[in-house]
């Protein structure tokens, strides 16, 4: 869930001591990262936790995707060896074999012409030094190109990891555009094509201080906010995030609101979001506690709104509100969403739910009220969503979300 | 003006020098314009068949040669176009021998070629717009300071023709380790290059802070006196779109409309000319003559300062003065001749105000990073197509090979200059339809920005400019013209930029 490209156009400069930051800029995106690091003496691949103490090897470009959604594939042909990541349901290995035989911008047109790189991004580095980095015609998946001085270029799925690397981002590639080169040339390719990004990246995946296809995280998640209180039916005297990763619309919530926003909870985690843990549902709900300590004294006899970035099975939300009334005196709990209802898995691989455990998929909003014991509900109503967006020249994916 | 047709002798053989003979072809004066050259510019060679004056092959960076040459064509003016022929002195020499020169003496064109001169003289002078800086004899030294430094810029001392420095960004601490480690390596490679190439200068390396902001270059004409300052015109280094990649001497510039661009206000404008007014100045009081010829500085808007001097050259930019090809009104000639002769007092420039240019640079692919493989491509150019978009091709790296015919030197190979009464996006377009006017036989690919003159570029430097502009002007408001240091151990240190 997620694409990085880090190419120095000095051989002898190591890129992967750069890459290492934007793939840490990425990993909020997930548990693996897979990667391809390009040296005087060929590629060396491998795949990594970057939660844990990890590194890349040397060499002057780096390629990485977070897995599992991103996979990476190799080819061979006539000594030329080139590795490709994909982002999405696309084919990888054809891409990777495309590359090893053809001309650069003869690949470059197939990935952003070609239907079935359709909904997909894509990164690609060839032993010659040759670089490709493009999204599909309808990709689902950003891809915003940065470059550090007069030394590299580089390429991710949101801008965080480019400036983490020292870098700028420059420009932010639409549906069916690759840029493409070595260190002799930078050409691009365009064919009409829209940008559907999936709204998820801006609801949930992308980082607050990233920009996704030249928009701001935190500012949407912010407007969101103030718009789920307008329609939000409730009478609060406290508004908190849950998770901490919820703050931006909190925020928003709490202006439009006029009350007082409080932290509510502190997190012994770190920043992980427990909604992409390759952990069992028993395992998401220990870790609960440890994620979502409430600060004692600021619920008691109070009206609580509370803002979730997600709800998938309404579990955490539901183990939250019944921790604050029992042990923490709090009157009344509303709860606001600050994502549309997600009523199936991502056919682009965007996200990996299991279907059977979305609970807006089953349940009425006055069903699911009951089920967390909360005083009302309310989702992010998806027209806000998307009317922010396309102001914004982005036409985004909500084929999942109701 | 002298009553018979003036005859120019113009030194040099890029597109800078292809700018300069078609500017003064189109002066009202209709000199003869004859040139002295290293290699073979066609566009030169055509300005001077059609003024009816000629050309020469000669080293330009040789005096005796230049000054055979000024003999027997006897020019009323010579105009000096590079920078290396004025550091070898050809503007003393010829000044010596009589000849009325456009172009500095040595001494003068010092300010470009010694790069800690240079900071040091707007040290001296408190001339604004100045970068802390530190300059090293030692490349071991340099190595052991690069290293503790952070966040600088490394520069050879001597220009060496647009290449050699390197920006160890440190936008973030977490990378400074890594940027310290690989500065330090260069710092003292640099130095020991610029040790074994030139045995003429003082320092070796020049480390100086890094800042940020958008880039301008604002050239002036001077007679050592009076000032007259060229539109603001912005250059692109980067050899890459979106300002990807490594260094170049420049791969396209913008212009217009009217004095400065959209990005840079008239004060700022003014101030950076009220910089060379006082280096010119500074220049004459520690060496002692007037400064005759083009001075031009490569600013930089930054948050600290505002118009703040990257570098100097001693001669007009490359790409930079094509764009005025389309702005200027005023003869070029008696621009020139004025300064060389030292007249220039009450000169008043006159340009268009209704018009935006475009100039972009074409290069074969290998430049710049290897040029072997940009050298010795056979040139085809088709003029026709340039000019019915009533555009410009000027040559630069081309040469004649043994058997006549043009190729590539390895540099940029020429540029496309276009003019539009509606947009920069306008002119952008035409010049990259303009573009298919040149090509290399052997298929060899060309590379170019397509994105010089985009909208996205412009909104870009529109933003970087707002911010710097946000910042410096506090600093001004609040009266804080100096940077405090706190190092544990060694107590407050002062940078005064008053
Ligand atoms: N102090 C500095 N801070 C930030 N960038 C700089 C600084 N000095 C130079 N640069 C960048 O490096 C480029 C080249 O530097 P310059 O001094 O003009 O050398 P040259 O033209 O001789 O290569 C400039 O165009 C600018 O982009």
């Amino acid at each position: 869930m997620g694409l990085l490209l880090t190419y120095f156009y000095e051989i002898d400069q190591d890129a992967g001591k750069y890459a290492y930051y934007g793939v840490m800029g990425l990993r909020h995106r997930g548990y693996r990262v897979v990667y391809a690091v390009l040296g005087p003496n060929g590629f060396e691949i491998g795949e990594a936790n970057p939660w844990s103490e990890w590194g890349l090897p040397s060499g002057y470009a780096v390629i990485a995707g977070i897995s599992p959604t991103a996979r990476l594939a190799t080819s061979r042909h006539n000594g030329r060896r080139v590795v490709a990541i994909i982002d999405g349901p696309c084919p990888v290995e054809k891409l990777a074999e495309t590359m090893a035989k053809n001309d650069l911008r003869d690949v470059a047109e197939e990935l952003v012409s070609g239907d079935e790189y359709r909904w997909c991004a894509a990164i690609a580095l060839r032993s010659d030094g040759a670089f490709i980095a493009g999204r599909g015609k309808e990709s689902r998946r950003p891809l915003s190109i940065g470059g550090y001085g007069f030394e590299a270029l580089y390429a991710a799925t949101e801008t965080a990891p480019i400036i983490l690397m020292g870098g700028s981002p420059r420009y932010d590639l639409g549906g069916g555009e690759a840029v493409y080169g070595d260190r002799y040339s930078l050409d691009r390719v365009h064919v009409p094509g829209r940008r559907r990004t999936s709204l998820f990246e801006y609801v949930y995946l992308a980082r607050p201080d990233s920009l996704v296809d030249g928009v701001s995280v935190y500012a949407f998640r912010r407007e969101m906010g103030r718009q789920l209180a307008l329609i939000h039916d409730a009478d609060v005297d406290v508004v908190v995030g849950v998770p901490e990763t919820a703050i931006p619309y909190a925020i928003g919530y709490a202006e439009a609101k006029h009350v007082r926003l409080e932290q509510g909870f502190v997190s012994t985690l770190g920043r992980v979001r427990t909604a992409l843990a390759p952990v069992s549902l028993e395992e998401r709900l220990m870790m609960l506690s440890l994620k979502l300590n409430p600060v004692p004294g600021i619920f008691e006899d109070k009206s609580i709104a509370i803002v979730d970035d997600s709800v998938v099975t309404g579990l955490t939300l539901k183990t939250v509100i019944q921790r604050l009334r029992r042990l923490h005196g709090a009157r009344e709990v509303h709860v606001a969403v600050s994502s549309p209802r997600i009523i199936s898995r991502c056919r682009f691989g965007v996200q990996l739910v299991d279907e059977s455990s979305l609970i807006a998929r089953y349940l009425s909003d006055e069903d699911v009220s009951r089920v967390l014991d909360a005083d009302s509900l309310v989702w992010l109503p998806l027209r806000e969503a998307v009317r922010f967006l396309r102001e914004h020249g982005v036409e985004p994916c909500t084929e999942c979300m109701r | 003006m002298r009553p018979s047709l003036p005859r120019v002798l113009l030194v040099g053989s890029g597109a800078r020098e292809h700018a300069i003979a078609l500017l003064l072809a189109g002066s009202p004066e209709e000199p003869e314009i004859a040139a002295v050259m290293d290699h073979f510019n066609p566009g030169i060679a055509e300005v001077a068949e059609k003024t009816g004056g000629r050309v020469y092959l000669a080293k330009t960076t040789s005096a005796d040669s230049v000054l055979l040459v000024a003999e027997e064509y006897s020019p009323d003016l010579v105009v000096v176009g590079p920078e290396e022929p004025l550091f070898a002195g050809i503007a003393n020499k010829l000044r010596e021998k009589g000849f009325t020169v456009f172009g500095p003496d040595k001494e003068l064109a010092r300010i470009e070629k010694d790069k800690v001169f240079a900071r040091s003289l707007m040290w001296r002078h408190g001339i604004p717009g100045r970068l802390r800086y530190k300059a090293f004899r030692d490349p071991e030294e340099a190595s052991k300071y690069a290293r503790v430094a952070g966040d600088v810029v490394v520069k050879p001392a001597r220009q060496a023709g647009g290449s050699g420095v390197r920006i160890f960004a440190e936008p973030y601490e977490h990378l400074s380790k890594l940027a310290r480690s690989v500065a330090s390596e260069y710092v003292s490679a640099v130095a020991e290059k610029v040790k074994a190439k030139y045995s003429d200068m003082d320092y070796l390396v020049l480390v100086e802070e890094r800042v940020d902001g958008v880039e301008y270059t604002v050239m002036t004409v001077t007679d050592g006196d009076s000032v007259v300052a060229l539109p603001v015109v912005q250059d692109h280094p980067h050899v890459y779109p979106f300002d990807i990649g490594p260094e170049t001497g420049g791969m396209g510039a913008i212009a217009g409309p009217c004095w400065t661009l959209p990005f840079i206000t008239e004060e700022e404008y003014s101030e950076s000319i009220e910089i060379i007014r006082k280096t010119i100045d500074a220049l004459r009081s520690e060496i002692g003559k007037p400064y005759v010829g083009a001075l031009s500085g490569q600013m930089m808007l930054t948050g600290f300062w505002g118009p703040t001097l990257i570098e100097y050259y001693s001669r007009f930019g490359d790409p930079e003065i094509s764009a005025l090809l389309f702005l200027l009104e005023s003869s070029f000639l008696e621009l020139l001749d004025r300064a060389a002769s030292r007249r220039l007092a009450g000169y008043k420039l006159s340009i268009k105000c209704d018009q935006y240019v475009v100039v972009k640079a074409v290069a074969p692919s290998g430049y710049p990073l290897e040029r072997a493989r940009a050298r010795g491509h056979p040139v085809a150019v088709d003029k026709d197509i340039v000019e019915k978009l009533g555009c410009e091709l000027l040559y630069g790296g081309v040469d004649k090979n043994s058997t006549g015919d043009l190729v590539s030197t390895g540099s940029r190979l020429a540029e496309i200059v276009c003019p539009s009464d509606k947009g920069f996006e306008d002119a952008s377009k035409r010049a990259e339809k303009a573009i298919a006017g040149i090509w290399l036989r052997d298929g060899h690919p060309l590379i170019h920005r397509w994105d010089i003159g985009s909208r996205v570029l412009l909104e870009q430097r529109v933003a970087m400019a707002r911010r710097a502009r946000i910042s410096y002007t506090r600093r001004r408001e609040k009266g804080l013209m100096a940077i405090y240091d706190w190092v544990p151990g060694q107590g407050l240190v002062k940078y005064n930029y008053e």
